[in-house]
């Protein structure tokens, strides 16, 4: 079964629809566009509706908007930049409606990170969950969608915590970004949006579900030891006794004032955990030349400078790999906004979003990825719907 | 590695930064455990635990996977398994013996063509698939298994199903004509079992010849060793034939040796042993007859014979594991004697035990009587002293009355509480006396406590409040089984022996539910205590604890009737008392179990109103059991009641105690004596007239007019008790 894209209005605005989702971008330059939004979903019952903001939008006014206009709950979260159905793009709105034909969710809002007790959680979620599978019992596949505030540097602890009470539903999210500011990064949950919070959707479905992470790292030779941080705001002092960023800069031979972005994306530290590598991200370098990174870090960590595999041919050998033998994908993904900087700083958007068309990706730039129990970095993350197994 | 030292620094750089370096893996490895709440830690122990599910799952599906090849190698194996079948067969059927293979459910799996051949016609039954069971079923049939008396067929079975039972057994079955079968059992590795069988009657007739060589050398010693026995011995074959004795036998029984050969019958020997000697405790033959002719199964027996010249000999007969028996014969004559003197002196001694038990007999019964007189006494004098004390009483009200000034009212006053205090003690007195000569008749049955705790509340509360004490009683709707009037008096002396011991505080009855099926009544005050050395003393009679200060005029004898009713109605009593911390007494009584239309609601029967409260009765009645019953009812109204079995005795008692009774009830018919009348007629005129009833059923108009000629009221019987208690009411009152 071939799964074809409908060509992109030249607007940039035209909905387009996978074969369950409906999925669209909305540019926020229009002044018409939340009621464009609202028209585009009104199309079909909705059960549930995913909106991922560009920083630059008034998050506050679209959330309560589409909340008092829309019959469905809205969920969503302010993004590093935006996945449209043409690929990445920047001042969008991306919106996914989960027509009711095919899903029904349920949506519960995880507020005050920095000091909430997430052990309480999984009472709270597994009565959500029970209720959901409960009044839906034809909707046998399912999963869970975190959309967390991507400043509130909470993931690791949020995601550990909740995950025993996720059974049968395979968590994966993103922290909700703020372009490349490091500012402010929101959820909206109820026509309200929060700081420091998180949303977690439990969604089920008749479609076949997949949650996945690709990684296009292969850990290197080159080690280095934090000798001293600041685990609770994920800040390196001290890597080999040195301060962190020049010792960073020399082991990649890099110069310590020019680090930026696309010196991060291009050399990522990975840390070992069992068998496997996981990338932490260095999100920049602050002024006392501390690497500030995306997720948690320790003293006493070990780190290995890890080399990246061409991006573009990775991602698509993986999703090819992921989506083969399952008929026609619609994916939602929270993609790193290292990948983003990398892909753009090697000029290779265009190849990429054609494999994201290809796909059939959208969603948004992210500040870090969850899946399952873990928050990870430099990944794409994310989940493919191929259509019911017959008889459905 | 390299990386880690940068060549542009110092050496003594490079040192420390790498001790730096150590400083931190140090820390992190050592990190404790209870630090993993940090984030890194958390993403740490889900990465591990998410990379292990992953792991598993992998595992899970190569599992499957392996499971589809070893069901693809399961279905080879099965063919393999079939050619490898037919191969053993052909390898079964080379052997030279006998061969069968039972699998590990016992189904007989094959067996080759020599199998079983030695047992005939039964190997045609044998089938593919039979049971191990089924198996020795049918080989137990064969006609050509040599079966014993011993071993029947039934037992056959059953051995050789033990000896498949067995991991390894190797057997042998014996067939007709001198034939032996060797089974050898071996358990395979898988639980089945391989059976053997192989020809072996040359080994064992060959066996046999050297055994029975064996044998012949055995008799001869037996022989020797038979005659060297201070007993006599002789033995029987299983069919009840001699087949040995010794020397010592013939000498003892004196007999003949035409008797005495191999082979002679049990019973020829026993009627010569019949003719010349006695059985003691005459041991019939007959039994003795069949009991040799059991061939098996002989119980081992014991018996006595004596002879002409009175030797007594003990004969013991046993079975032997060949089913013959055994007799052996010793001499015990002069033990007999012995233990006959023993017997005559034994007889001597019961003699004179006996007339020492007839003497203390009447001894005994000398002391009963006397008690009898003392209690009658101790009745009788009680009431006598407790007549004109009354009478004293009644003065001594009058004077206080006319007392001309307030010391003389006072000091009757003061003689008034004397005389009560004396009436006390005697009342008491009776009491023991009663109780102590196992007169006391109680009536136990059921009714309710309520309403006699709360005849005790109203009774006790002034005597209370007199001493500024408080009185609490608990009050219970439950129905007890007792004595009423006797358990109302225990209760009462309790309360009052409290009062009297307390100085100020409370006295309280508290009612425990202790038991299912019993109460406990607690009586509680705030006195001084009894110390542990006083416990058992204050039951005793008389006994006052010295050393009370609160001036109360106790008699001491309230508790010895307490602890004396307590113990005759099987109602423990405890006591709990420290000095200084009050007492409390506490008597268990049962509970009256199951709803009982009949109980007695209103408890106790008061009399205070009754005139015949404290009253001597004298009651002549020659039927005991209705003599028992008046006198219970009579007692339980108050009364004193002294009871003779006739006319003459009554006359004897009246001499004897030098008393009148306040008044008399005689039966008409006494028996052989006096009648009634007669005897009414001859106290009064010996004494001096008592009012007097004559009971009888006898309603003829004679013996009307003999009672109305003889100025005494009749009361016909069966007895109106309440007719009676008025009768007597209108003649004692006031």
């Amino acid at each position: 079964m071939n799964h074809v894209l409908r060509p992109v209005g030249e607007d940039g605005g035209s909905p387009v629809s996978g074969q369950h989702l409906v999925s669209f971008s909305e540019r926020i330059d229009r002044p018409d566009f939340v009621d464009r939004i609202v028209q585009t979903l009104s199309a079909t019952p909705m059960s549930h509706v995913m909106v991922f903001a560009c920083p630059e939008v008034d998050f506050a006014s679209l959330i309560s908007t589409l909340h008092a206009q829309l019959e469905c709950p809205v969920v969503g979260c302010t993004s590093a930049g935006e996945i449209s159905e043409a690929g990445f793009v920047e001042g969008h709105v991306v919106v996914i409606g989960l027509p009711r034909r095919w899903f029904a969710a349920r949506s519960v809002l995880i507020k005050d990170l920095a000091s909430a007790d997430f052990s309480a959680l999984n009472d709270t979620l597994i009565q959500n969950r029970l209720a959901l599978t409960t009044s839906n019992p034809s909707k046998t596949n399912g999963f869970s969608f975190l959309m967390v505030d991507g400043l509130s540097m909470r993931e690791d602890q949020l995601v550990g915590a909740i995950s025993p009470g996720l059974l049968g539903f395979p968590l994966f999210g993103g922290s909700a970004g703020d372009g490349l500011k490091f500012e402010k990064s929101a959820v909206a949950f109820e026509g309200r949006v929060y700081e420091n919070a998180a949303t977690l959707t439990f969604v089920v479905t008749n479609c076949n579900v997949r949650v996945f992470s690709v990684n296009h790292m292969t850990p290197g030779q080159t080690r280095m030891v934090v000798t001293e941080a600041k685990p609770e705001v994920r800040i390196v002092c001290s890597i080999n006794d040195e301060p962190a960023a020049e010792e960073y800069a020399r082991l990649i031979g890099k110069d310590p004032n020019q680090l930026d972005e696309f010196t991060f994306a291009e050399n990522p530290v990975t840390v070992r955990v069992g068998d496997e590598y996981h990338v932490r991200a260095i999100q920049r370098v602050n002024e006392d030349k501390h690497l500030v990174f995306f997720s948690a870090i320790d003293e006493g960590m070990v780190l290995s400078v890890a080399h990246a595999q061409d991006i573009v041919e990775h991602l698509d050998a993986e999703l090819t790999n992921i989506t083969t033998g399952f008929g026609a994908a619609d994916i939602i993904a929270c993609d790193c906004i290292l990948r983003r900087i990398e892909v753009q700083k090697s000029q290779k958007s265009l190849k990429v979003n054609s494999v994201f068309q290809k796909h059939g990706v959208v969603g948004f730039s992210t500040y870090g990825e969850q899946i399952g129990p873990l928050h990870v970095n430099q990944t794409l993350t994310g989940v493919a719907l191929f259509p019911p197994t017959a008889g459905d | 590695m390299e990386g880690l030292i940068n060549p542009a620094d110092s050496v003594e750089r490079q040192r420390d930064k790498l001790l730096n370096i150590c400083a931190a893996l140090i820390k992190r490895v050592e990190q404790p455990k209870v630090d993993q709440s940090s984030a890194f830690a958390q993403f740490e122990r889900a990465a591990l635990l998410d990379s292990k599910v992953r792991q598993r799952t992998m595992n899970l599906e190569r599992a499957l996977d392996l499971l589809n090849e070893s069901n693809a190698e399961l279905a080879a194996a099965k063919r393999d398994a079939e050619q490898s079948r037919s191969i053993l067969n052909e390898a079964v059927e080379s052997v030279d013996e006998g061969f069968a293979l039972f699998d590990s459910q016992d189904r007989l799996l094959l067996f080759n063509s020599r199998f079983c051949l030695e047992l005939g016609s039964v190997r045609d039954r044998l089938k593919l698939g039979i049971s191990f069971d089924e198996y020795v079923d049918i080989v137990s049939t064969s006609s050509e298994i040599e079966f014993s008396t011993i071993l029947k067929r039934d037992s056959w079975v059953t051995e050789r199903l033990e000896h498949h039972r067995q991991v390894r057994a190797v057997f042998n079955i014996a067939l007709k004509r001198n034939r032996w079968l060797q089974v050898s059992e071996h358990r395979t590795e898988e639980g089945g079992t391989a059976i053997l069988q192989t020809d072996i009657s040359d080994v064992m007739r060959q066996q046999l010849r050297e055994r029975d060589e064996l044998v012949d050398s055995q008799d001869k010693m037996l022989r020797a060793t038979l005659d060297h026995l201070a007993q006599g011995v002789c033995i029987f074959s299983q069919t009840a034939r001699l087949a040995g004795w010794n020397r010592e036998l013939e000498r003892m029984i004196q007999i003949p040796a035409r008797y005495v050969r191999p082979g002679t019958s049990f019973a020829t020997i026993l009627g010569f042993v019949k003719d010349n000697m006695t059985f003691a405790g005459s041991y019939p033959s007959e039994k003795l007859i069949a009991w040799a002719n059991n061939s098996s199964g002989r119980p081992p027996i014991e018996f006595e014979l004596t002879d002409i010249r009175k030797r007594v000999f003990s004969v013991f007969a046993q079975e032997m594991p060949d089913q013959g028996f055994m007799m052996s014969f010793s001499d015990v004559t002069s033990e007999r004697i012995a233990a006959n003197k023993l017997r005559e002196l034994n007889k001597t001694l019961e003699e004179r035990v006996a007339d020492r038990t007839k003497a203390l007999g009447a001894a005994l019964q000398d002391a009963e009587r006397a008690n009898v007189t003392k209690n009658r006494f101790v009745a009788a004098a009680s009431h006598d002293l407790l007549q004109p004390l009354s009478a004293a009483k009644l003065y001594l009200a009058t004077l206080q009355d006319a007392a001309p000034n307030d010391q003389m009212a006072q000091i009757s006053g003061k003689a008034e509480r004397a005389l009560k205090g004396a009436e006390d003690i005697i009342e008491a007195l009776l009491d023991i006396s009663k109780l102590d000569a196992g007169h006391a008749t109680f009536d136990v049955r059921p009714f309710a406590l309520g309403p006699v705790l709360s005849s005790l509340l109203n009774e006790m509360t002034p005597i209370a409040e007199e001493k500024g004490l408080d009185l609490a009683i608990g009050m219970s709707d439950a129905a007890i089984v007792s004595d009423p009037v006797f358990l109302r008096r225990v209760l009462q002396n309790l309360i009052s022996n409290a009062i009297k011991y307390t100085d100020h505080g409370a006295v309280n009855l508290r009612i425990c539910d202790t038991a299912q099926d019993a109460m406990t009544l607690e009586i509680q005050d705030t006195g001084p205590g009894i110390a542990p050395e006083d416990r058992e003393r204050i039951f005793q009679e008389f006994t006052r604890l010295e050393d009370s200060h609160s001036g109360a005029k106790g008699i001491g004898l309230g508790l010895a009737i307490v602890e004396r009713v307590c113990t005759a109605l099987d109602h423990p009593l405890q006591l709990q008392s420290d000095l200084g911390q009050g007492s409390c007494f506490s008597v268990t009584v049962p509970l009256h179990l199951g709803a009982n239309p009949n109980i007695d609601q209103t408890g106790t029967v008061f009399f205070d109103n009754l005139a015949i409260v404290g009253k001597m009765l004298l009651l002549v009645e020659n039927d005991e059991d209705l003599a028992n019953a008046m006198s219970l009812r009579l007692e339980r109204s108050g009364a004193h009641v002294v009871h003779a079995a006739s006319g003459e005795e009554a006359l004897e008692l009246l001499e004897e105690i030098d008393l009148l009774p306040d008044a008399a009830l005689f039966d008409y018919q006494l028996g052989a004596g006096i009648d009634g009348i007669d005897l009414h007629e001859i106290v009064r005129a010996r004494y001096k007239p008592v009012p007097t009833f004559i009971l009888s059923a006898d309603r003829s108009a004679k013996l009307q007019d003999r009672c109305l000629s003889a100025d005494v009221p009749l009361i016909h019987k069966p007895i109106d008790i309440d007719l009676l208690l008025e009768a007597l009411d209108s003649v004692l009152g006031y």
